[in-house]
């Protein structure tokens, strides 16, 4: 009945606590995904910010530096486009070619500087013909090409593109530039646009507007195609941008300074507002150009957020790294484990309330018992003498017992029972006393010897008549202590008492006084049959009994023991068991010496 | 374009010639390695063009400077290297006047722009801010130049400035991106805009390589500063450089007449075709002379012919007026076919820059070789470059191939017994830059 019900309890306790610890764990993570998800989205936001900025910047380099071309008479090309060479930091290479292969500028020759050998060794599929003359189209900016393709491929993918294709794919980054601006977006500040201002500008470094009238008539002209191609040779990234004049067989155009460019967007990169935060351009191998932030990026460190440029500088991408204690865990991660940790310390101390609880509970049911199996113990104790007394009362009262002899024994034996029976209430009275904290002790100087003796006097009789061969041994010196001589009195007739209950077997009880330094010890020792070591360590609490069942052998409250250590501790002294050399039992008594008890 | 450009170059050429006496801050003079060239034969001649820059006078205003010094405070740099970095760099902003343009950005793994272009004005602040500077982290190079030159656009349209990067750096570049080649190409690009960067190497263990070839492509000086006490030297040498910049924008173009076709352009880099020769230098110093030496093919002619092998036109911005200059200079050749009379009018000053060049050329190709591994063919090319120099020394008694023989063989001996030492290759390479690009002769005093 009592286990169903602590059953019970435990569930009523652990199942809610359960279920909130998983609930609030569920909702944790749900809240934790949100989080990433929105510091996520604000590192994406940032570095599509960037990229934004980045494509507007390149396209309208590409876009001047083509219509710089478009806008010079055919005949001037050879001129503008050395010049631009010479003199355009963003241009590292310049070419004329004819459709039949024939490449016009730089003129193939071994006079040829060895960066100009190259610059025709890396095109020379291209101004041979073997490569079409088509801009490539790379993923749109939002989406990244996951997997380097091979030159070849693109190579042939380029082929089947149309022109429509090519605007179409123009037309996102216009998108972009009329996208409008974002608080966070001003946050950039002057420096990026002046950045972007100083590419575009150096794009129409070269625009000579006395070139319009002819540029015009120029543009009349039909049949011009125009484009940018990504190149990649030996493993690096180019930019070829190009003008085709159909009608004449021609294709000229520049080739990017890849280098002055990327040098150009190192200062575009601004350190983010919020720490912990790395924003990189690096390559499509994760090789890094540039950093800002505050920490370093090392090997191993995984980009957070990672956005191509796109169609006009498709090698590169922006990554944003997360820097600081929170690598490896992002801001929503060290949300739950917080979140989690609370949820935990919540739920460990429901749990541990309730053992708490349920300890107490355990330990009250326990007394209650005890309590109960006292109250019968007393009675049992109280009735056996009232019995004995109130039989031999009877007997002399009804004058039955004419042997004057056999009265007087009559007459011993109520006197012997009717000790017993106020040495019973002394203890149950100092018991409720000590439990309640209520007793009072009153100290008085104590020759130990003579009340060693007093009360040994007053138990000899029974001590002899249950067959015990007493011997006390005290020392020469009278010792002399100060403490409260009825508690004292009270003790040793509870130990005594104790052997007398359960050491019969012996038939032998000393008690020796010792002077331990200031301290006094009293030894009672018997030769009885100790105590099982289960219960050693119990003998000391309040009803306890070795045998506690009603039918014991020897009647007892359980309660002279826990007594006589309750008073001893309370006069600053104690009462020790040990086992004896030899069977038996061992009660020491300590007490204090000069210092003596000090008794509130 | 053209149509700009011939007016501007008639009226100069016609201002030229009205205002010699006080126009140009630059003479061009041709020479040939032989003012007698054999007749009725083909022959290969050397060209060598030398431009003259006049002593600016003490007095005179120089032209303002934009200076942006880049100065790598990376880890390595700790201790008596950041130390002296940072007392160059006060000592550069100390030498600078009110009109200069003044910026300092240092980087370790990223950049930081420790000073924005300003002009020099509390040189008390400044110099605290660059006490201020710790070392610690990696080496981003690419960003630093990249930032330094984005302080020095600030002031890019104004035509008045010199401007010029100083980078100071012991490491290799490690974030961003770092091959030789790379840089070369931002040098290539940097030029073009007008600014220069020169290097300062300290210590054995920067990237010699990458640091002379940024600064060889952007016609900067490249230092080697074995200990970090040369620094303030070495920049206060830079800055004379600097400060005394004359012309701008050099740009040498050589025409050739019909029957010569020039060759190859020896020491430097520049463009050919099939009858002139391109080559851009970036500014002069005063008192500073600067040549470049052309290769030609000169078909036969006749006994006792005289051609013009060579019209030559620099063109450059005056420094101190900003306003775009020429000089022009021409190269008469005899032919003849009296050996002696050949032999009698050798020009012995042309030729020992070939010798020059071509024992610096040499030594790059002894570097190349020795880092693929081609040790042997390496210690051939400077046994061979010894003799050359010192045969060279002994026939003309020049003490300095002399002593450049006695040089190179050590070297070779150096190279045979230890391998390629980075104290050696950085000896080498700075060598046979300063030899190809007539930078600073003072830049030589550090260079032990």
């Amino acid at each position: 009945m009592h286990k169903g019900r602590a059953a019970v309890i435990w569930l009523l306790i652990l199942i809610p606590t359960i279920l909130i610890g998983v609930g609030s764990l569920v909702l944790l993570r749900h809240e934790q995904e949100r989080i990433e998800q929105a510091s996520e989205r604000a590192l994406y936001d940032r570095a599509q910010l960037l990229v934004d900025d980045i494509n507007v910047a390149v396209s309208s380099l590409q876009e001047g530096l083509l219509e710089n071309l478009e806008n010079t008479p055919l005949k001037d090309i050879e001129e503008t486009l050395l010049q631009m060479e010479r003199e355009n930091p963003m241009i590292r290479n310049t070419f004329i070619c004819k459709e039949d292969g024939q490449v016009l500028l730089p003129v193939p020759s071994e006079l040829l500087s060895p960066e100009k050998k190259q610059f025709l060794s890396r095109y020379g599929a291209l101004f041979t013909g073997r490569v079409a003359w088509i801009e490539r189209k790379e993923e749109g900016s939002g989406q990244y090409a996951t997997s380097l393709k091979s030159d070849l491929i693109l190579q042939e993918e380029a082929s089947a593109i149309s022109q429509n294709d090519i605007q179409q794919a123009q037309e996102p980054s216009q998108q972009q530039q009329t996208e409008p601006q974002t608080i966070a977006q001003q946050a950039w500040g002057n420096a990026r646009s002046q950045t972007i201002g100083s590419i575009s500008k150096l794009a129409r470094r070269n625009f000579n507007p006395n070139y319009k009238a002819a540029g015009s008539e120029w543009a009349t002209l039909t049949g011009v195609e125009k484009g940018w191609m990504p190149w990649y040779w030996e493993n690096e990234f180019y930019m070829l941008g190009y003008i085709q004049a159909l009608q004449q067989g021609l294709c000229y155009g520049v080739e990017i300074e890849m280098m002055a460019l990327l040098s150009r967007l190192v200062p575009a990169l601004e350190p983010a507002q919020t720490s912990e935060m790395l924003i990189a351009l690096e390559d499509k191998n994760g090789r890094i150009i540039n950093y800002v932030g505050e920490g370093e990026i090392i090997a191993d460190m995984k980009p957070e957020v990672t956005i191509p440029i796109g169609a006009k500088l498709p090698h590169y991408r922006i990554s944003v790294y997360s820097a600081g204690f929170s690598y490896g865990g992002s801001a929503g991660q060290s949300f739950m484990i917080i979140s989690s940790l609370l949820v935990g310390i919540f739920v460990l101390s429901i749990i541990t309330g309730g053992i708490m609880l349920n300890a107490h509970a355990k330990k009250s049911q326990q007394d209650a018992i005890q309590k109960t199996s006292f109250v019968s113990n007393v009675s049992h104790e109280l009735k056996t003498p009232l019995t004995t007394i109130r039989m031999y009362t009877e007997l002399l009262h009804d004058e039955r017992v004419k042997d004057p002899d056999k009265r007087s024994n009559y007459l011993k034996i109520i006197l012997n029972e009717s000790e017993r029976l106020s040495r019973l209430v002394n203890n149950v009275l100092d018991f409720g006393r000590l439990e309640q904290g209520r007793k009072h002790y009153e100290l008085t100087d104590i020759n130990l010897n003579q009340l060693i003796s007093e009360v040994m006097e007053t138990q000899y009789l029974r001590l002899d008549k249950a067959g015990f061969k007493t011997t006390i041994l005290l020392p020469d010196k009278p010792i002399d202590i100060q403490s409260d001589r009825d508690a004292l009195e009270q003790v040793l007739i509870n130990v005594t008492d104790n052997a007398l209950k359960y050491a019969q077997a012996g038939k032998e009880l000393t008690i020796q006084v010792t002077q331990n330094g200031p301290s006094t010890l009293i030894r009672i020792m018997d030769r009885g049959p100790s105590i099982p070591r289960a219960h050693q360590k119990k003998i000391f609490d309040k009803f306890h009994r070795v045998d506690d069942s009603l039918t014991a052998e020897k009647g007892g409250s359980g309660l002279g023991l826990s007594i006589a250590q309750r008073l001893l501790q309370d006069l600053n002294g104690k009462l020790i068991f040990e086992d004896r050399e030899g069977g038996g039992a061992v009660f020491t008594i300590t007490i204090p010496g000069e210092h003596g008890a000090e008794v509130t | 374009m053209k149509t700009k450009i011939i007016p501007i170059g008639l009226l100069g050429l016609v201002l030229s010639g009205l205002l010699s006496t006080y126009a140009s801050n630059i003479q061009a003079r041709l020479e040939l390695d032989r003012r007698v060239l054999p007749a009725d034969t083909q022959n290969i001649a050397v060209v060598k063009i030398t431009l003259d820059a006049a002593k600016v006078p003490e007095e005179a205003n120089r032209p303002p400077v934009n200076l942006s010094i880049v100065l790598d405070k990376s880890g390595s740099m700790a201790g008596e290297k950041i130390h002296r970095a940072r007392e160059a760099a006060m000592e550069a902003v100390r030498r600078l006047g009110q009109s200069d343009l003044f910026s300092l950005v240092n980087y370790d793994h990223q950049v930081h722009t420790l000073i924005p272009a300003q002009q020099v004005r509390q040189i008390d602040g400044l110099e605290q801010k660059i006490r201020q500077i710790r070392t610690g982290g990696n080496t981003a190079l690419f960003g630093g130049v990249s930032q330094g030159a984005n302080e020095i656009r600030k002031a890019i349209n104004q035509k008045k400035y010199v401007h010029r990067i100083i980078l100071l750096s012991d490491g290799l570049a490690n974030v961003g991106p770092q091959s030789p080649a790379e840089l070369g190409r931002l040098g290539t690009s940097l030029i073009k805009e007008g600014i220069s960067v020169t290097s300062v190497g300290i210590g054995n263990n920067y990237n010699e390589d990458l640091m002379t070839r940024l600064s060889a492509k952007s016609d900067g000086n490249a230092y080697f500063a074995e200990s970090a006490v040369d620094l303030p030297h070495i920049l206060s040498a830079e800055l004379g450089d600097v400060l005394n910049v004359v012309a701008r924008k050099v740009v040498i173009t050589i025409e050739c007449p019909e029957g010569v076709r020039p060759k190859r352009i020896i020491g430097r880099e520049g463009r050919i075709t099939s009858n002139t020769v391109e080559i851009g230098l970036n500014q002069l110093y005063g008192g500073q002379e600067k040549y470049a030496l052309v290769e030609v093919e000169i078909d036969p002619r006749a006994n006792n012919e005289e051609i013009e092998i060579a019209k030559a036109t620099v063109q450059y911005e005056d420094a101190m007026t900003a306003k775009p200059t020429r000089a022009h200079a021409l190269c008469p050749a005899k032919f003849s076919d009296d050996k002696e009379l050949i032999a009698a009018n050798c020009n012995i000053a042309v030729q020992t820059e070939v010798v020059r060049n071509t024992a610096a050329y040499n030594r790059d190709l002894a570097i190349t070789n020795a880092e693929n591994g081609n040790t042997i063919e390496a210690v051939k090319i400077l046994q061979e470059n010894e003799q050359m120099l010192m045969d060279w020394g002994n026939t003309h008694k020049n003490g300095e191939f002399i002593a450049d023989a006695e040089e190179q063989n050590l070297q070779w001996i150096n190279l045979q017994t230890k391998g390629l030492t980075k104290e050696n290759r950085k000896r080498l390479r700075t060598d046979s830059y300063n030899d190809r690009y007539q930078q600073s002769s003072k830049s030589k005093l550090f260079r032990k």
